[in-house]
């Protein structure tokens, strides 16, 4: 008799613990819907430029990236945008030259994460370089941020940009973070 | 029966619980080094365990009955290769109980070693830390095949660690600037440092040769010692897992001071400095760069 007591007491407390997991959910409220941003108006390009040099050819395959073809190098220069390459630099690179990354698709309205990542290769390894990011809407514009490499890591810095509905006047800035 | 009510409780809790315990996958892994780079690419996503203790010897180790134990419950097993693990001890626990097993060295441009006219495939492949993002990228594959689902934040992990390796390479770098190319001259106990001095600009000595097995002989002694002095080298070093008898005497014969104890093929226990890679390789350069500047 005990012990057909005990099972039944197990079972109601495993039932129960059961029963309340399965439909605590059921009375929430239901999440807020997501938050839909919309396409920003207007063309945008992205211009980055960098005080180190870069040439395919004299590329090493870089032994610390976990690029799929091991013999590939790293690009000196790579853009995101909501984790979306916008930016892989794989062409030559002159100190000073501005490289620029046009018809950017995506850019929505509110804020606007880019990851930028910049990394000195070869006999600019290691050594301090700035690194000017300036986006552009409408060819006017929009942020100009100049960031400083940190050692063997590089550059890997988030700039956020705010994107009005509306292009501003001229003169207008809009806010770069 | 009220007593037991509490237990009763207790009892159906728990059997709600280990379903999600046994989702866990585990890998065995040979050596500590190598441990230590699974649990960076896996996280808490897998089990994680090391047949090595901290401080013990890979080279002369002999498997215990609770090693068949682990591995038979185990889902992979990776181990170093390139015969650190001293008569295959852990690719024949594998075999044994049908296990998968990879090496991580796989792929790795193995530094060949000339002892008495035999050739061997240098196995401490670790010490340089290019070589060691190789690792790391073979053990990202193999867990990547055993746990699918999860493969992606194995590879975010794995590229998080690859830019701690590259930000260590380049310190270790630096800091070995501040000796001058002809002081940097590492003896230690057995060949262990051959990556680490290719890597950085060292000559080395080792009087073991490449294994911890068997006892030098007083010419190989005597050879080093006199190598010792032509060189002008001020310290020499013990290593944690190798008996450090032989390099104190032959520090007092030379008549040079031991720099200190280095970390080789095994890691610090827990708690220490070097219970992982990277502060293993830290407390290394640290510890060679107060001896020899």
């Amino acid at each position: 008799m005990r012990i057909v007591l005990a099972i039944a007491i197990w079972a109601l407390c495993v039932g129960g613990v059961r029963l309340y997991l399965a439909h605590r959910d059921e009375n929430r409220p239901a999440a807020p819907p997501a938050f839909e941003r919309r396409e920003a108006p207007g063309a945008y390009a992205l211009e980055l430029t960098t005080t180190f040099g870069w040439r395919p050819q004299s590329a090493e395959p870089d032994p610390f990236s976990l690029s799929g073809e091991p013999e590939a190098p790293t690009p000196p220069l790579r853009v995101q945008l909501d984790g979306r390459e916008i930016l892989a630099w794989t062409r030559e690179l002159k100190p000073g030259e501005p490289v620029r990354a046009a018809d950017i698709q995506g850019v929505k309205t509110g804020k606007n994460e880019f990851f930028i990542r910049a990394l000195p290769q070869g006999e600019h390894a290691g050594a301090r370089h700035a690194v000017r990011v300036r986006l552009f809407r409408d060819e006017r514009p929009l942020a100009d941020r100049t960031f400083w490499t940190e050692g063997a890591l590089g550059l890997a810095e988030t700039v956020s940009i705010e994107v009005e509905p509306e292009p501003r006047a001229p003169g207008e800035a809009e806010h770069a973070h | 029966m009220w007593r037991n009510l509490p237990f009763l409780v207790l009892a159906a809790c728990l059997a709600l619980v280990p379903a999600r315990a046994a989702e866990k996958k585990l890998i065995v892994c040979s050596t500590t080094q190598v441990a230590d780079f699974t649990r960076q690419v896996v996280g808490d996503r897998a089990r994680v365990a090391c047949i090595l203790a901290p401080g013990a010897d890979p080279h002369l180790y002999e498997p215990k009955p609770g090693d068949a134990k682990l591995v038979q419950q185990c889902d992979l097993v990776i181990q170093n290769g390139l015969g650190l693990e001293g008569k295959n001890w852990m690719a024949n626990l594998a075999q044994d109980a049908g296990k998968p097993v990879v090496a991580a060295t796989a792929g790795v441009k193995p530094l060949v070693l000339d002892e008495h006219g035999a050739t061997h495939d240098d196995p401490h492949a670790w010490f340089d830390p290019v070589n060691a993002a190789v690792y790391v990228k073979n053990i990202l594959e193999s867990v990547s095949k055993l746990d699918p689902d999860h493969a992606e934040e194995f590879a975010a992990r794995a590229k998080l660690y690859l830019q701690h390796l590259r930000v260590l390479d380049a310190w270790i770098k630096e800091q070995f600037n501040a000796i001058p190319k002809e002081q940097r001259i590492l003896v230690t106990s057995h060949d262990a440092f051959n990556y680490f001095c290719q890597a950085y600009g060292f000559r080395n000595q080792a009087p073991a040769g490449w294994t911890t097995e068997g006892e030098i002989t007083p010419e190989q002694r005597q050879k080093v010692v006199a190598s010792i002095a032509s060189f002008g080298v001020k310290s020499i070093f013990v290593e944690t897992s190798v008996n450090p008898k032989t390099i104190q005497d032959i520090a007092r014969d030379a008549g040079v001071k031991v720099g200190g104890e280095l970390y080789s093929d095994s890691m610090g226990p827990a708690g220490s400095a070097g219970e992982e890679y990277l502060g293993m390789m830290r407390e290394n350069v640290l510890t060679i760069l107060h001896a020899l500047k």
